[in-house]
């Protein structure tokens, strides 16, 4: 499992990820527990570029977080992007 | 007898001013925003023959104070016993917006649960088993499309039949945690402990070590040893019984959610029409011309559709004007009463009122860019130049709402989680042209600068934008050292907003700004008028009056930037009561109904000095209103920060534009 653990930044676009571990400070977990990113919960990552913020998805919710917060949330990948979509 | 108290809470796009909205159509009667120690939007409203007192509490996800809104809410709530909660969840993100409702129950709040957008959760293949959820919360739960008018009057029904039962008695099961829950509810009604909350909540939000409550508690008589036993009970146990409790609440709501959604769709369906909509407005390298398009399209619109009826209310003022002059005159009346009419009342107001267009299409266009989802997009789209700012893309918002007024941004700057980020945001705010210093801006370029009037009007805008960027980057180095904190921002689904909602917002607004007109400004132009005409006999408006007096101790200030004379330094002082007085006292020190005062005005200014005026105007000190706020927001010292930088800043940025200005135009004219 150790392996497969990566930061959420590091994740390509429309790949669905389950969160393993948020290590942001007590203030900014709660506010993403409140929002629905808590331990467990599976994300799809809609917009990654390589600098700004990145838009994940869950479920219907569509979450901004800024470049540093993201690098505080450590995820595992349980679906690659669709073979239908030709990115390199 | 008392009107009973129906208070609405919900997530931020929970579709909760759109209820608010409906639900307050008899009698409309919005608070005084920046009020007294809880600030809430407040109406009236009917509900069958009763009526109510309806409270919209800020957008908000939980009861736990992560931003001064969330404090906002919960201590309202601590405070004020509301007789009925409407809780509006958004039906197409259940589990979210359920823990908010069930923070409500537990309370002990009588809870009425307003299902919204049941539309938009069937498109998305959410199925609701409402008398399910309602079973288990033991509220009532109302399916409703609030947008269409669906689902009102059930909503209604609910309401007041809520009113009139006592709360049902709703348990989360704290398992383990239980005895400890027991124990802190003994100790808070040992040591006669009430608050709006009910003893057993209470405990539960002292044990997840809830800030407000604690700090409720704190404040009692006995709070103190309560605190401490707390305390000591937790440490007994060897689980972390904050994370206990956030865990056993969670784990409720995720499995009502479960029991209660069925899902149609997975997670790969979910690609939305937003979402391709996104793709385009949010992209690595578009999105950014798009929205400095957007915004330039924002400001020509205000211009094009303004004009022509700026200009019709203008004759008619002016028409006014003489007309109640002469008429005074003609019968019989003392020549001082016309003049007070002619040169004072039409004249200051009149050219004030006449703005009431821009604003208006103003707030129109912001409302809309807010009610539509793009304003959360244009934070994303900022964010990492705001982050090199030091600040993050969430302040922009507060900063967009400034080029309507100060004053609504600065109270938006209630989002943001961190203080730091809070204070520096609503210090670098006023930066932001509001609306009330379009008029002058359009005054001035419509005298000096005709054939570029736009293209100046928006240099003025970019001129507080990037001053407020210089600004917040300084601010940060020199007073707030340390981490910015990172972005967390829900992107709200595109929607077309609703005409109801923009009107209603952009009427607030227009009332507001009309009510100022009528009262400040017109007692601020009637001073004038006085002391222009003061001592008597003296000529009007004339340097000998008290006011050119006071426009000849502040004029000197001014020489280097261009304006060193004494209507200008009268203008420039009263300006800070409300920056559109400026018009008003320029009409009225120099006697000229509206149409006049660009001719007049370039009798005394010139290029470079009706430009280096205007670049004073869009940076120095806020109105008084503003500076209030400010205060009462984060504290007087902040205030006074505030009116002193941004005077400094002005002053040496008018005069460095005059200066260069006057070189510029020196050797244009003479090489």
């Amino acid at each position: 499992m150790a392996e497969t653990m990566i930061l959420l930044n590091k994740v390509q676009v429309g790949q669905a990820v389950r969160v393993l571990k948020i290590d942001a400070g007590k203030s900014l977990e709660g506010q993403l527990q409140h929002m629905g990113i808590r331990e467990g919960e599976v994300l799809k990552v809609v917009q990654n570029t390589k600098k700004g913020p990145i838009i994940v998805a869950k479920e219907t919710m569509r979450l901004a977080l800024g470049r540093g917060m993201s690098q505080t949330i450590w995820v595992e990948v349980i679906s690659d992007v669709k073979s239908s979509s030709k990115k390199n | 007898m008392m009107k009973s108290t129906i208070c609405l809470a919900g997530n931020p796009n929970s579709g909760k001013t759109t209820i608010f909205n409906v639900l307050a159509k008899s009698h409309e009667k919005i608070g005084n925003w920046p009020g007294t120690t809880v600030e809430v939007k407040e109406a009236l409203c009917l509900i069958g023959s009763e009526q109510f007192r309806l409270v919209d509490l800020p957008g908000i996800y939980s009861l736990t104070a992560y931003s001064m809104d969330e404090r906002v809410a919960s201590e309202f709530l601590l405070q004020e016993h509301p007789d009925v909660v409407l809780c509006v969840v958004d039906a197409s993100n259940l589990e979210r917006n359920l823990y908010l409702t069930c923070q409500m129950l537990e309370m002990g709040q009588r809870v009425v649960v307003c299902l919204n957008k049941m539309d938009l959760a069937k498109r998305r293949g959410l199925a609701i088993n409402s008398s399910e959820l309602s079973q288990v919360l033991g509220a009532s739960v109302v399916e409703a499309v609030a947008s269409q008018n669906k689902g009102i009057a059930e909503l209604q029904e609910a309401l007041s039949r809520a009113q009139q039962q006592s709360p049902h008695d709703f348990h989360i099961d704290y398992g383990e945690l239980e005895p400890l829950i027991v124990k802190v509810q003994q100790q808070l009604e040992d040591a006669h402990i009430q608050s709006g909350f009910l003893n057993r909540a209470l405990a539960v939000k002292l044990l997840e070590e809830g800030p407000t409550s604690t700090e409720f508690v704190r404040k009692t008589p006995n709070g103190e040893a309560v605190l401490e036993k707390v305390a000591q009970a937790k440490e007994s146990l060897a689980v972390n019984v904050k994370a206990q409790v956030l865990e056993r609440r969670y784990a409720f709501i995720k499995g009502l959610a479960a029991e209660c959604v069925t899902k149609t769709l997975t997670l790969e369906d979910m690609i939305t029409v937003s979402d391709r909509i996104d793709k385009v407005l949010t992209h690595r390298f578009l999105g950014l011309p798009i929205f400095l398009g957007a915004m330039y399209a924002l400001f020509k619109i205000v211009f094009t559709v303004g004009e022509p009826v700026v200009d019709l209310i203008q004759n008619f003022f002016a028409v006014l004007g003489a007309g109640a002059s002469s008429g005074i005159l003609s019968a019989g009346l003392p020549a001082w009463l016309a003049s007070l009419v002619s040169d004072g009342i039409f004249s200051g107001v009149g050219s004030v009122a006449a703005f009431l267009p821009y604003i208006m299409i103003l707030y129109l266009e912001i409302s809309f860019l807010q009610d539509s989802g793009y304003l959360a997009r244009a934070a994303f789209i900022m964010d990492r130049f705001m982050h090199a700012l030091g600040l993050h893309g969430k302040s922009f918002i507060p900063m967009l709402l400034g080029f309507g007024c100060s004053i609504p941004g600065i109270m938006a700057a209630r989002t943001l989680g961190s203080r730091k980020d809070r204070i520096l945001t609503i210090l670098v705010l006023p930066l932001m042209s509001c609306a009330a210093r379009l008029p002058v801006y359009t005054l001035f370029t419509a005298a000096f600068f005709k054939e570029n009037q736009g293209l100046v009007v928006f240099s003025l805008y970019v001129l507080g934008i990037v001053m407020a960027i210089v600004m917040a980057k300084l601010l940060r180095q020199v007073l707030f050292k340390g981490e910015t904190v990172p972005l967390i921002m829900e992107l709200p689904p595109y929607r077309m907003p609703l005409l109801k909602d923009v009107m209603t917002h952009m009427w607030v607004q227009a009332l507001m700004f009309v009510k100022k007109a009528g009262t400040v400004i017109f007692s601020f132009v009637i001073i004038t008028w006085a002391l222009a005409s003061l001592p008597f006999g003296v000529e009007y408006a004339s340097e000998a009056s008290i006011i050119g007096h006071i426009g000849r101790v502040v004029a000197p200030i001014f020489v280097p930037a261009g304006f060193g004379f004494w209507q200008a330094g009268v203008a420039l002082f009263f300006g800070v009561m409300a920056k559109e007085t400026i018009i008003g006292i320029f009409g009225t020190l120099y006697g000229a109904q509206e149409g006049t005062l660009p001719v007049i005005l370039a009798q005394h200014f010139t290029q470079a000095s009706g430009y280096a005026f205007l670049v004073m105007v869009a940076l120095y000190t806020p109105c008084l209103p503003t500076l209030v706020t400010i205060r009462k927001e984060i504290g007087a010292r902040w205030a006074y920060l505030a009116a002193g930088y941004m005077f400094v800043l002005a002053w040496l940025m008018s005069v460095l534009v005059f200066q260069i200005f006057s070189l510029f135009l020196f050797f244009f004219t003479s090489g």
